[in-house]
């Protein structure tokens, strides 16, 4: 009991202890809220890229895409583990605005385009939810009402509308009418240009039916389009008919490596049956990837950040250690004479250790305290401090015209400031270590002889 | 001369103050390394972007003008202008064998010309070491239409390295590849080419370009075969000049040059315009984000403070007799104060003297440290793909380092500040008296 006593009493007395309270405070404050703001970005990154592939992809990186895919998706569609599957087209053409609509943007550049058939790709992925203006059933996404003659298209976001400063699109109410010649360089399975006698490429006109908002680089580089008609600008089409990749979630319960695992079994199963047909060196080529692996460019650089930022925090925890360490070794200086008391009365080296330690875990405890109490109310705030220095001195922590970031992320989580906690406790508690030790260690007979006092 | 004696004297006998040593060179390190990162990463992108596009481009709208040689050889003549050249882009699809067909850039250029913007001799793997001027002639295939190839169309990096296998890619020189690209009047062309030479840029977007000569590609797109005609040229001004000097000085030589060589009539010498590379607003974020970086890390950092304020303290505490010495031998308040004050400054001079060298270690050799992470964790950093830069900027940013430095002084100095006021406090009847 009297260790805790002391305990208290110096932290209560020693005020020079206040300054490892404040120090141990102003880290976790710091860790915290950047941890959490990095953690809530990356976190909404991950899921918007999750949703933009479904759970695992099989795929070839060629344009030329791959032959049996429909019989693929049965087998896929058998398996209790699969929910849903969605072939997608995947290639580049040049879009360009054509006369007809009414909207002054203009579009001239190379896109990825993207066919999809929405009913089925919308069970895999996030395509009901980036609609804009589609507000029917989800099949009929693709039609528009303005040039019934003309196949629908879907672009992204990005390449038609301004954001405001809180990045929020300016859209106008009624969908803007806009008409695109999309022109396509259809290839043979064998990767030759198809129809080569001809000279024109491969174009049709669409009209806008829709705009998407993924949140992701998708918005500004890739046009979406009814399937069967992407299909068939890209050669796609014909005797055996291709794809690029099948997209396709896990029924819920089911891992990420368990599933992919399936799905890779029942791949190489298939191209094994498939290995003497025609056009079978085109599977190949395919891959089964989880949507982490299909997106890593993206996903990487966000949990490689993340993991860099604990890095440094982690060597600048290394100072808080040093000011517990000065501190107590002052507070140990200072306090020789009441441990060598404590020791004439019989108290022994591991317990005056102990007493200390637990001062040293009193201080930890309480400064990361104040900065998590601290560091939640800033994290309530943080999107109105925001918008104060934005109004009053033109400051935004992201330029919400350039990254397609909302509100500053401010959910708190709870292993984070955990974690952080014990890992501020614990730097406590190696900072008082030494001196600690060195405290259990002097011996009454030094500290209390009439010379000294 | 007394300070520096007691100084040196604290320095070697009080062994603790060797972590406030520490924790300066730490926190001036990390500080001098965010800083450079960022300063390498914009500066590494704005130089690629210049080299690429120019400092500005000057264009001819709607109507190309013919013997462009001899605009460029006026201009060039120009004391604004430090070089001049013609560009022409395009985008297109790229089969490399069987079932592989990748996107590509197109980018048409002179390669003398273009040599002045970009150390095309460096980029190259086959002409590298050559010593007759770069072209793009293919090796065993002397009629084929050479193409340099950016690495990234044609190879992938190692996924755990991120390193390209240079033998491997030397084989693909003199291999055919087909290119489709919309040409004049919308027409498709496949145009059969072999690779003449690799190209490994700065920039991910260099690497992913397709560069086939100027006057082919112009050729291509505008359907005009003969005259040397060009209507997009960049322009590397002239560091000493102002923009507007340039400007004035470009529209002179070209109205001239289109009254006198051409005969153009003043409707057509207006269709000229001239663009700048504007500081693009993804540099301004990237500035930001150092800013608010070097803040977070400063704030933690300013913790030292407190640390050379509690050594300094129990320093203080113990050689108060010292002080009271030196005081009742004459020393005024004053220089009792800046024994301490002073010894802070030293402390912090020392550990940004230390922390210099970490920083510039660390900054020098951060390619190296980056491969030894990967090879111990597995965890590759930088990727190009990610960063768009090839490489992780490696340069000391100079300028910095005195602002560090200073504010480490200072930080220093502050925390010694109370403890320097206790002991110019120190009343040697006080401390010395026998009881």
């Amino acid at each position: 009991m009297y260790k805790f006593v002391l305990a208290f009493r110096f932290l209560l007395k020693r005020r020079i202890s206040y300054f490892s309270v404040f120090a141990v405070a102003l880290c976790v404050f710091v860790v915290f809220v950047v941890m959490t703001v990095l953690s809530g970005l990356t976190a909404d990154f991950k899921k918007k890229t999750h949703l933009w592939s479904g759970d695992c992809v099989v795929s070839t990186k060629s344009l030329v895409g791959f032959s049996y895919y429909e019989e693929f998706m049965e087998v896929l569609q058998k398996e209790k583990e699969i929910e849903a599957v969605s072939a997608v087209i995947k290639s580049y053409a040049i879009v360009k605005s054509v006369p007809g609509g009414n909207s002054s943007v203009y579009i001239d550049r190379t896109l990825e385009v993207i066919g999809i058939e929405p009913a089925s790709y919308s069970k895999v992925t996030g395509f009901s939810e980036w609609l804009k203006y589609t507000t029917g059933r989800i099949q009929n996404s693709f039609e528009q009402s303005y040039d019934v003659n003309l196949p629908g298209c879907i672009i992204g976001i990005g390449f038609l509308f301004e954001r405001d400063t809180n990045g929020n699109y300016i859209m106008p109410e009624q969908m803007p009418q806009i008409k695109v010649d999309v022109s396509c360089f259809p290839l043979t399975a064998k990767g030759a240009l198809a129809r080569a006698g001809t000279a024109v490429v491969s174009s049709k006109i669409f009209a806008l039916s829709d705009v998407a908002q993924t949140g992701i680089s998708s918005d500004w580089k890739s046009v979406y389009l009814p399937f069967e008609q992407a299909q068939l600008l890209c050669g796609m089409t014909g005797e055996l008919k291709r794809a690029n990749a099948l997209f396709m979630k896990f029924t819920d319960g089911v891992g990420l490596n368990a599933g992919c695992s399936k799905v890779q079994f029942l791949w190489d199963q298939f191209m094994e049956d498939k290995k003497d047909l025609r056009q079978s060196e085109l599977l190949k080529n395919v891959k089964v990837q989880s949507w982490k692996v299909y997106n890593r460019d993206m996903v990487a650089v966000a949990e490689t950040q993340q993991a860099l930022m604990i890095i440094v925090f982690a060597m600048m925890g290394v100072i808080t250690v040093f000011i517990v360490f000065v501190v107590f070794y002052m507070i140990v200086s200072h306090k020789s004479k009441d441990i060598g008391i404590l020791k004439s009365v019989g108290i022994s080296n591991g317990n005056i250790m102990l007493l200390f330690l637990i001062f040293a875990f009193l201080i930890g405890a309480l400064g990361s305290s104040i900065g998590a109490v601290g560091g939640w109310q800033f994290l309530l705030h943080i999107n109105q401090i925001e918008d104060w220095l934005f109004e009053h001195f033109d400051f935004q922590l992201w330029d919400r015209e350039l990254y397609a970031i909302g509100d500053i992320p401010n959910s708190i989580d709870w292993r984070v400031l955990v974690t952080i906690i014990l890992s501020a406790v614990s730097a406590c508690l190696i900072g008082a270590f030494l001196p600690s030790r060195q405290a259990g260690r002097l011996q009454p007979v030094e500290t209390l002889r009439v010379s000294k006092l | 001369m007394l300070k520096l004696f007691l100084w040196l004297r604290y320095l070697r006998k009080k062994k603790i103050v060797i972590l406030c040593i520490v924790a300066v060179a730490l926190s001036v390190s990390l500080l001098l390394v965010v800083d450079s990162f960022f300063t390498g990463l914009i500066d590494g992108l704005k130089n690629s972007l210049a080299a690429e596009s120019g400092d500005a481009v000057a264009y001819i709208y709607g109507k190309p003008i013919p013997q462009y040689n001899a605009f460029l050889g006026r201009l060039e003549h120009l004391e604004e202008v430090d070089a001049a050249a013609p560009i022409c882009t395009g985008g297109g699809l790229l089969w490399l064998e069987s079932g592989d067909v990748r996107e590509a850039g197109i980018k048409g250029i002179d390669i003398e010309k273009d040599s002045k913007f970009i150390n095309w001799k460096n980029c190259l793997l086959r002409q590298k070491e050559q010593v007759s001027p770069l072209n793009f002639t293919v090796p065993g295939y002397p009629d084929a239409n050479g193409v340099w190839v950016g690495v990234n169309i044609i190879a992938e990096p190692n996924e755990r390295t991120d390193k390209y296998d240079v033998e491997e890619i030397r084989k693909l020189i003199g291999k055919k590849v087909v290119l489709t690209t919309e040409g004049f009047g919308r027409k498709r062309k496949v145009i059969p080419l072999r690779i003449s030479d690799i190209a490994f840029t700065d920039t991910i977007w260099g690497d992913r370009t397709l560069y086939v000569p100027f006057e082919y590609l112009f050729e291509i797109q505008t359907g005009i075969t003969e005259g040397k005609y060009a209507n997009f040229f960049k322009l590397k001004l002239n560091k000493n000049y102002s923009k507007q000097e340039m400007q004035s000085a470009v529209f002179g030589v070209w109205k001239t040059f289109a009254r006198e060589n051409l005969g153009w009539a003043d409707d057509d010498i207006a269709r000229m315009h001239i663009d700048y590379e504007e500081e693009h607003s993804y540099f301004v974020e990237l500035r930001k984000q150092m800013a608010v970086l070097l803040l977070i890390f400063g704030v933690i950092c300013s913790v030292v403070i407190l640390l050379v304020f509690c050594i300094f303290y129990m320093i203080v505490e113990t050689k108060l007799k010292d002080i009271a010495i030196i005081k009742s031998c004459g020393a005024s308040s004053t220089t009792a104060a800046l024994i301490f004050t002073g010894f802070g400054g030293c402390i912090g001079l020392t550990g940004s003297g230390l922390g210099i060298i970490i920083g510039y270690i660390i900054v020098k050799n951060v390619n190296i440290l980056e491969g030894w992470v990967r090879v111990i964790t597995g965890i590759k950093l930088w990727r190009r793909s990610s960063y768009l830069l090839n490489y992780i900027p490696n340069q000391l940013n100079w300028p910095d380092i005195l602002p560090i430095t200073l504010a480490a002084v200072a930080g220093c100095c502050a925390g010694a500040l109370i403890p320097a006021i206790v002991a110019a406090k120190t009343r040697p009847v006080d401390i010395l008296r026998y009881e």
